[in-house]
């Protein structure tokens, strides 16, 4: 019996070892993890410098890694593991709410008054600059806030993961009212949406983005607020203007790739074209590309057939010369109300500052002088001096 | 290159498992040539260019192990092999140590040289000398050829994190050793236990203590200092522990046997018992290398002291170049002399379970200086472990809640249960089936969490 069950484990050992990586080897290999978003890794280049400083063998490893047979098997089957085995409450970074929301877990808020008054004081100083900028070539600039699923839901959380909202509710609150000292036009939407039915009506329960109607109701607010401060009102694309889809396949949200899509809830991605299309023009990052706003992807829907993902600068030309023209800047909440906002203006040109390095927002507003400019920033981001949260 | 990494399971064992075995048993010296281009091979893959550095204290152990077999040059091998070695370790390890020092405690402006320290360098550093040392008190005697200076030094199961393994433990095994399908399966079984210590313990501790050592100490209370330390008390050992396991399972799959490393310490009922279950081939190289030849407890009280307090002093400077591990290592010497001298008596009438508590503390108070970046910190933190607060943080909850299994897991593997299951195994034979299958597990489980720690997903969409 020892020598059958010893020789049993020489071959198992023997097999776990060799197999994987033969297969790995032998059946067709993916460049993109769907559940990661990203690009798998690619085979080093071997050089004698790659070699030496040891790049070569790191490269290995994660090519190895990246394309080991089973490996999404083994990514699921560690979550199913932590979650229905082991009963862990946050796997991959991601917690179930009763509710049946995933939510990201938040670090634990040690608030600084002191320093989120100084951080935000200095925020405001720069959007104050910003607004100056805008106003001084006879321009326009909106603050669009828009709430985040992790505060929305925040009462989801079990009592152990809140970790504390004083930083991020004081810095918008001194944040809105500076606004209103400093006469600076802005819309706060968790405000709107809590007029409008409430948070829950317009936050995915799988992704840390609005849904469509988040999105729509923002970019209606934005040009309801637009056209208060015109004479002639730009065209606002309502429900009846559009004609709505439902993007295929399952939904991907970013925090349910995160745990596989094994959550309890499923949800289907929208989006919508106007009943009556205008011609235009995309340019992104200086390169035409198809005229299109939402890039339906293969087998999946995700947030990033928006705009098609998160893209440094955007171009949209409808060639309408007697329509003004309309700057928006902002992380990837910008994306679906970009697919909307382009219909009422001339140009609309999008700007993610986290990709985007040719010129500061503040050069790039000098130099193309658009007659609106929206900031869309979210609620995590308000004191953020990064990416999008840095203008000069 | 780590034993728990993907290129080594799925790349290099693989790889050289096939070619060390398509060589004839009976052709041995050509297997201990494959043994030893794998194991240059698998210095190479993370350090290429200290693979000279490696090479040179083989050469010059081996020619000092020469000099020191010959009575005329006795003395001159083993000088030689201690300044040059010992030099090597110093300038790689502790030169921007202490020229930092030297200017902070003397207000000097010395340039500090960033000196990358060559991976595993205490360890064959230590491993060389002992050979030559042992050749000259006699215990062994020189070897001639060089390739089995360099296998004994560069064996990779052993090569970067221990255990110290001496020349005689493992002489007769390079020359003449038996690989058959019992030691393969043996060494397979302890292999994947040692694997699972690492990734499902070890590496679940170290996210609890690195989010609590990670806190600004501010905001540190005494309920997640205690936590934080227990998870590193925890991490240290499983980690250390679990990896001698896969170097101990490594080597008896080649047919060589190592000496354990770990022998339950957080059982121990004394500071000194600690020590004894500790780490144990660096303690008792201490003990024959150093403590021994300054006259260990074979003279005066004073100078008994002096020597107890001096190996203390190289083992924490051994383990890093920082006050921290300095301090560490003298907190040690302190309690194992004031065992010896005054409470060694106490600690034996009490009960084992207030013993084992006794001894188990004091050696979380002791990874809390070895953790900590500094000595302040260090002091910041012991002192939030012993101030008194109101209530139980919420994070304290988190981490209790999110890492309970791996806590209890800890606690029972911190205790002598497999050296128990092994009993009941050889009661049955059935039993030999279980004890694969539990091994089978460990591996499938810790490869899943090896792969599960390269899952990097991006929020953004941007390939």
């Amino acid at each position: 019996m020892k020598k059958i069950c010893n020789l049993l484990a020489v071959v198992l050992f023997a097999a776990a070892l060799i197999i994987p990586p033969a297969l790995s080897v032998l059946l067709p290999r993916e460049q993109v993890s769907l559940y990661e978003n990203r690009t798998l890794a690619t085979f080093p280049q071997l050089t004698a410098r790659s070699l030496m400083s040891g790049t070569f063998v790191a490269g290995v490893e994660d090519y190895l890694t990246d394309h080991l047979v089973g490996r999404n098997q083994m990514l699921e089957a560690y979550v199913r593991l932590n979650r229905d085995v082991l009963g862990k409450p946050v796997v991959n970074d991601v917690y179930e709410s009763d509710a049946g929301t995933l939510l990201a877990k938040l670090n634990y808020d040690h608030y600084d008054a002191e320093a989120v008054a100084w951080r935000m004081e200095q925020q405001l100083g720069e959007l104050t600059a910003l607004d100056e900028l805008v106003s001084s070539y006879g321009g326009k600039f909106i603050f669009c806030g828009v709430s985040e699923q992790r505060r929305d839901r925040y009462d989801q959380y079990p009592d152990y993961l809140q970790p504390g909202t004083d930083t991020i509710d004081n810095a918008e609150r001194l944040l809105f009212e500076g606004f209103r000292e400093n006469g600076i036009t802005s819309i706060n939407m968790y405000e709107v949406f809590s007029a409008h039915g409430g948070q829950d009506a317009y936050y995915s329960k799988l992704d840390h983005h609005y849904t469509f109607a988040g999105a729509r109701l923002t970019y209606e607010t934005i040009m309801d607020t637009i056209n208060l401060g015109r004479d002639e009102p730009l065209a606002v694309l309502r429900e009846n203007d559009l004609v709505f889809h439902e993007a295929e396949g399952a939904f991907y949200g970013s925090y349910s790739r995160k745990i596989f899509n094994l959550q309890r809830v499923q949800e289907t991605l929208l989006w919508a074209e106007p009943a009556e299309p205008i011609p235009f023009t995309r340019t992104d990052n200086g390169k035409e590309v198809e005229p299109a706003v939402f890039t339906p992807k293969e087998g999946y829907a995700s947030y990033g057939s928006y705009m098609n993902g998160d893209i440094g600068e955007t171009v949209i030309d409808t060639g309408r010369d007697d329509l003004p023209s309309v700057l928006i800047f902002g992380d990837s909440f910008t994306n679906p109300v970009e697919g909307l906002l382009y219909y009422s203006f001339d140009e609309m040109r999008a700007l993610d500052l986290r990709y985007y390095d040719d010129m500061t927002l503040f050069e790039y507003i000098e130099e193309y002088q658009p007659d609106y400019v929206i900031a869309l920033r979210d609620r995590m981001q308000y004191n953020q001096a990064v990416g999008n949260g840095v203008y000069r | 290159m780590v034993f728990s990494s993907p290129l080594f399971l799925f790349g290099f064992l693989p790889a050289l498992l096939a070619v060390y075995f398509a060589v004839p048993a009976r052709a041995r010296a050509a297997r201990n040539a494959v043994l030893l281009a794998f194991s240059l091979g698998f210095y190479a893959c993370g350090e290429p260019k200290f693979v000279f550095v490696m090479l040179a204290s083989i050469a010059l152990n081996y020619a000092c192990g020469l000099l020191a077999g010959r009575e005329r040059t006795r003395r001159l091998g083993v000088v030689l092999a201690s300044v040059c070695g010992i030099g090597l370790l110093v300038w790689f390890k502790y030169t921007g140590f202490l020229l930092s020092s030297a200017n902070g405690l003397f207000g000097l402006h010395l340039p500090v040289p960033e000196i990358t320290l060559p991976i595993g360098i205490s360890f064959f550093t230590f491993q060389g000398l002992s050979y030559v040392l042992d050749v000259a008190r006699g215990t062994v005697a020189p070897q001639k050829n060089p390739l089995h200076i360099a296998l004994y030094v560069a064996l990779f199961p052993q090569l970067i994190a221990g255990p110290i393994v001496r020349y005689e433990t493992i002489a007769a095994e390079i020359v003449e050793r038996r690989e058959s399908v019992d030691e393969m399966a043996a060494g397979i079984r302890r292999f994947c236990i040692g694997l699972g210590k690492k990734m499902l313990l070890a590496n679940a501790m170290a996210a609890v203590a690195d989010e609590v050592f990670g806190l600004d100490t501010a905001f540190l209370t005494w309920d997640l200092a205690w936590v934080g330390a227990v998870a590193y008390t925890f991490q240290i050992y499983f980690d250390f522990s679990g990896y001698s396991d896969m170097a101990i399972g490594l080597g008896r799959m080649f047919g060589f046997h190592f000496l354990e490393n770990f022998n339950y310490p957080y059982i121990s009922r004394s500071v000194t018992e600690f020590w004894r279950r500790w780490h144990i081939s660096l303690s008792s190289w201490f003990r024959d290398y150093v403590y021994i030849p300054l006259g260990g407890n074979r003279v005066g009280p004073a100078r008994h002291i002096v020597n107890i307090m001096a190996v203390w002093l190289l083992t924490g400077i051994w383990h890093g170049a920082n006050w921290t591990f300095l301090c560490w290592g003298l907190y040690f010497g302190v309690l194992l002399l004031l065992e010896k001298f005054f409470l060694g008596k106490w600690i034996a009438r009490l009960p084992a379970p207030l013993a084992t508590l006794y001894a188990f503390v004091l050696a979380v108070l002791g990874w809390v200086l070895f953790r900590a970046d500094s000595l302040p910190l260090a002091g910041q933190y012991l002192a939030a472990m012993f101030t008194p607060a109101a209530g139980v943080q919420r994070q304290t909850v988190y981490l209790l809640v999110e890492y309970r299994w791996e806590f209890l897991a800890c606690v029972i593997g911190s205790f002598p249960v497999a050296k128990l299951c092994a009993k009941w195994r050889d009661w049955h034979s059935g039993l030999y089936a279980l004890e694969n299958l539990w091994a089978a597990a460990v591996f499938a489980c810790s490869v899943v969490w090896m792969i599960s720690s390269t899952f990097n997903p991006f929020i953004y969409f941007r390939f």
